[in-house]
């Protein structure tokens, strides 16, 4: 199902390079976006001129961790990115060396079952006695969210990006469930289309171009209707969504971009909020000083989003996502990942504790041209109460009172 | 559920001083037609059992399609066959439809009676439901001794099945393949004002009006009307063809008219190639014949607005499906939907019905547009093309050739094509600024398109022009007229009957081109009721000729 998906990230996530789109202060940083020099010939292809009313939405049709891994000329894999080799010691492997039966020994589902079950949902910070496997690899997809380039960071597979920040790609490259074939990967988009909560939507407005424009208003929303697959079995373009302003209020944040070339590219802006629900449970995800560097068509959206995901709310919504029964068989092992994730953290320090918060990330999204219908005001200014405590205002109090 | 719609409709009180009233002295005595016998339509069957037993009765019926005769489908139903498969479709339904009617859930509202022992027969409550339901399903009153006859039946097959409800199935399923509730057989009797001729009787006048207005067998109200030979008072005919038109069920019958005359049964058909029209999602063309009868009911009931505003409105119904093709928002459900002046969509030509049925599974067909213009809209008669056509510059063309125009103009250089493409093309290359699939182009492989063309003398440069020229048509109610007479009483239209028609046009005219008082008229004129020997009614296809000498090539 996702065979493109590295024939993707080459097309689109290889053409970053950095154009000094902006400077934007975080933590005394300096951070520049990055935008693509060249437009491809698609984008070529469609009059440059406004779209209705100057504004133009897509629905996220496909959306997934940016992980990159190395293939030979003819397509098969390398593994170069992890030089220690996959990890190999899952959810199943852990519990059978923590547990073994070889001697007939008898273990109390208290001290067993339900104690590796205490591990994954009390995570800890202290040290993990079963060995990780890191992204050993110089090469990655995202972007430079810094500014900076660091002995941390990632080039671009292309050669062309320096600095990328994506230490959870250096957590999770090496774990069979992110990486191609895996069934967490082939479920995200059957996820993605059959269930309603995930219907991220990104509306650009104030759009004189979609080649070039440079300043644009970006828009996140939660939307309320279906994904519409077309004749081909494609996510049609040009379907119509409602903005869910009621529940939804959490999902929209602005950010303020420009296009360049046909490419949307962001300055870092508030969280990027994403509703993530699989076929049990549904949750939502931030990363913070988002920003998108999107491949802009009237039809379609191609690009990456990149920032600092929160590590609490996000682990916490993969376990809640995904049972040991389901990481097992990508060889995820929760209580190691929410390990490594605090350890290689990059950015948010905790103001009491200083330990990083968030870690550096991309997202791999796609998305189809919506027409997109936003609720009467006296709607949209409804008061609907209390907002879910894992995607507060403040996130980092969030973050804290998790603890 | 066997409320009479006749009082419904009289209930909404339209106005009767706003109808035509019958012309008495327009028709000469050899105007009528043949008595028919008549098939009933899928959706008439369906119609008829809903009705009565309530629409919670699912009736999966799809009879075996109807000939489309001199541009109507609904003549066909006189000419149709009945074939062992179609037989057996017959039973299935009878099946399936008369079990429901018995089931536990059902018969608590459907039958006037509890039997004393549902574990045996029971000849009075089995007299008391079957007479209702013959007495509404057959289209002529059988003879007393077959009354007795089915409820003797009822009871034999109840005590053998020891249910009294198993009984009365058994007997219901064998009443829905009567000949007598599947066939319409129109009797004729003398007609006592004019001595010598003949008339439909009572009943058969009764079908004619509900057929033609409602799509369904006459109710219980009007079977009654008939049953006191009303319908033979001319006021009182009258005042049933008002309730009639005012009723509910008015939309019905007008849906499956408009739905005949246009073609939109092909919609059942219809399929793209997904890769050139992948917006053509499944079940789109379904939605697309919604869409068009949506507006004709709006415009032409709702609104009771001119026939020929079709033509030319930019007000519509859009569907979320609809909008991925037209590219326009859509919420869910059905709304009305004004395209702006923009979209250059005005008029249901330009909906997606018409443009996607008249064209090719990967390629418009300006061709085939204006083909279809030209009959199903002007009732005007396109021949075939001859059978050594060369359609090579149209199916495999030069690939400097862009545009349907660019490529027609070539096929047009072939002289035995050249003289009926001009009747044709010139209304169909309007329409090229929509694709094969409807939606909206400017482009045809990267070349302008050029959608000016000319209606029978008129120009216009786009397919607005062509909506007005329509619209201004003279031929274009007349189209309707005759349509609507041959639908109504499932014939090819007599010549003996262009008195008739050129009433009816009139009094369209001069009533604004709204359908209630044309469909009053046709209902109240003796063209509708009286019968005319076949000799005297020669079928002769009297649609419009185009005066030109050679045949059109229908496929390009």
């Amino acid at each position: 199902m996702k065979t493109q998906r590295s024939v993707l990230r080459k097309a689109w996530l290889g053409s970053a390079v950095i154009a000094g789109f902006g400077v934007a202060a975080l933590g005394g940083a300096s951070i520049a976006v990055g935008a693509s020099e060249t437009a491809t010939a698609e984008h070529a292809a469609f009059p440059d001129v406004a779209p209705p009313d100057r504004t133009i939405a897509y629905a996220f049709t496909e959306r997934m961790e940016a992980v990159y891994q190395a293939k030979d000329k003819d397509g098969k894999e390398t593994r170069e990115e992890c030089a220690n080799g996959l990890n190999e010691s899952g959810a199943r492997e852990q519990f059978a060396e923590s547990f073994p039966q070889t001697d007939g020994k008898k273990w109390k589902l208290a001290e067993s079952h339900v104690a590796r079950e205490a591990e994954i949902w009390f995570p800890n910070t202290g040290p993990d006695k079963f060995p990780f496997k890191e992204v050993t690899g110089k090469l990655s997809y995202g972007l430079n969210l810094d500014g900076k380039v660091k002995a941390s960071d990632f080039t671009s597979p292309d050669g062309k990006v320096q600095g990328i920040d994506n230490q959870f790609y250096r957590a999770v490259g090496c774990i069979a469930s992110y990486r191609e074939g895996s069934s967490q990967l082939l479920f995200y988009e059957e996820y993605l289309e059959g269930k309603q909560f995930n219907r991220n939507i990104v509306e650009l407005t104030d759009v004189d171009s979609l080649q070039n424009d440079d300043d644009v208003t970006v828009t996140t929303y939660r939307g309320l209707d279906p994904l519409v697959k077309d004749a081909k079995g494609d996510f049609a373009a040009n379907a119509t969504q409602r903005v869910d302003a009621v529940f939804g209020k959490d999902f929209i944040q602005t950010f303020k971009g420009r296009i360049v070339n046909g490419v949307l590219t962001t300055a870092p802006g508030p969280d990027f909020v994403w509703a993530n629900e699989n076929h049990t449970d549904a949750s939502t995800e931030f990363m913070r000083a988002a920003r998108f560097e999107l491949h802009l068509t009237p039809e379609r959206m191609e690009g990456v989003i990149g920032g600092y995901l929160d590590v609490e709310t996000g682990y916490r919504a993969m376990i809640k996502r995904y049972g040991t029964h389901q990481i097992s068989y990508g060889k995820l092992a929760a209580g190691s990942l929410y390990k490594v994730l605090r350890r290689l953290a990059d950015a948010y320090p905790d103001p009491v504790t200083g330990e990083n918060t968030a870690i550096s990330s991309a997202l791999e999204v796609k998305g189809a041209s919506v027409h997109l219908v936003h609720p009467d005001k006296k709607v949209a200014d409804a008061d609907t109460g209390t907002r879910p405590k894992q995607v507060a205002a403040n996130s980092e109090q969030a973050t804290i009172e998790k603890r | 559920m066997l409320a009479a719609a006749l009082l419904v409709g009289s209930a909404l009180g339209v106005s009767h001083s706003t109808f035509a009233e019958p012309a008495k002295d327009a028709v000469a005595a050899d105007v009528g037609t043949s008595k028919r016998l008549r098939l009933l339509t899928t959706q008439q069957y369906v119609n008829t059992i809903q009705y009565f037993f309530g629409a919670d009765i699912k009736v999966d019926a799809k009879f075996a399609p109807l000939t489309r005769t001199d541009g109507v489908l609904m003549a066909g139903t006189s000419v149709a066959g009945v074939s062992d498969a179609q037989i057996e479709t017959y039973q299935k339904i009878a099946n399936i439809v008369s079990t429901q009617v018995v089931d536990a859930r059902h018969r608590e509202t459907l039958f006037p009676c509890k039997p004393l022992d549902d574990k045996t027969a029971d000849n009075a409550c089995a007299t008391k439901f079957l007479t209702r339901v013959i007495d509404y399903l057959y289209f002529i009153p059988p003879p007393k001794e077959h009354y007795v006859k089915m409820v003797n039946e009822a009871g034999v097959a109840a005590k053998r099945l020891n249910d009294f409800y198993a009984g009365i199935q058994v007997v219901l399923e064998s009443v829905l393949l009567n000949p007598d509730v599947l066939l319409v057989v129109e009797s004729e009797e003398p007609d006592p004002r004019h001595p010598g001729h003949m008339r439909l009787d009572s009943y058969s006048q009764a079908s004619r009006l509900s057929l033609f207005l409602w799509n369904a067998a006459p109710d219980p109200a009007l079977r009654a009307v008939a049953n006191r030979g009303d319908l033979f008072d001319s006021k009182k005919r009258a005042r049933v063809v008002d309730s009639m038109l005012a009723s509910p069920r008015l939309e019905t019958g007008v849906r499956a008219f408009f739905d005949d005359m246009f073609g939109l049964e092909g919609t059942e058909t219809l399929s793209k190639d997904a890769t050139v029209y992948p917006y053509f999602l499944g079940g789109i063309a379904a939605e697309a014949r919604e869409q068009t009868l949506r507006t004709v009911v709006d415009q032409l009931l709702k609104r009771d607005g001119d026939y020929r505003d079709l033509f030319t409105s930019r007000e519509t119904f859009m569907s979320p499906t609809l909008g991925i093709l037209y590219g326009v928002k859509a919420l869910p459900g059905w709304r009305a939907y004004e395209f702006p002046p923009e979209a250059h969509r005005a008029g249901i030509l330009t909906q997606a019905s018409f443009l996607a049925l008249n064209s090719h599974s990967t390629r418009s067909s300006a061709t085939l547009r204006g083909k279809a213009l030209r009959e199903l809209i002007l009732c005007q008669k396109v021949p075939p093309p001859p059978a050594n056509v060369d359609f090579s510059a149209v199916e495999n063309p030069d690939p400097k050739l862009k545009t349907a125009r660019q490529r027609l103009d070539l096929h047009r250089q072939n002289p035995v094509c050249a003289g009926c493409h001009k009747i044709t093309d010139p209304m169909g290359l309007a329409l090229e600024n929509f694709d094969g699939a409807g939606r909206y182009r400017t482009d045809e492989k990267g070349a302008p398109i050029d959608a000016s063309g000319s209606l029978d003398g008129k120009a216009f440069t786009d397919v607005e022009g062509l909506g007005q020229a329509l619209h201004d048509s003279p031929i274009l109610p007349t189209c309707l007229v005759r349509r609507a007479f041959s639908y109504a009483t499932a014939g090819v239209v007599p010549m003996s009957a262009d008195p008739a028609l050129a009433q009816f046009n009139k009094t369209f005219a001069s009533e604004g081109y709204r359908l209630r008082p044309l469909l009053k008229a046709i209902t109240l004129n003796d063209a509708f009721s009286k019968v005319i020997e076949p000799s005297a009614a020669p079928a002769a296809e009297k649609s419009a000729s185009i005066p030109h000498p050679e045949k059109v090539a229908s496929n390009p």
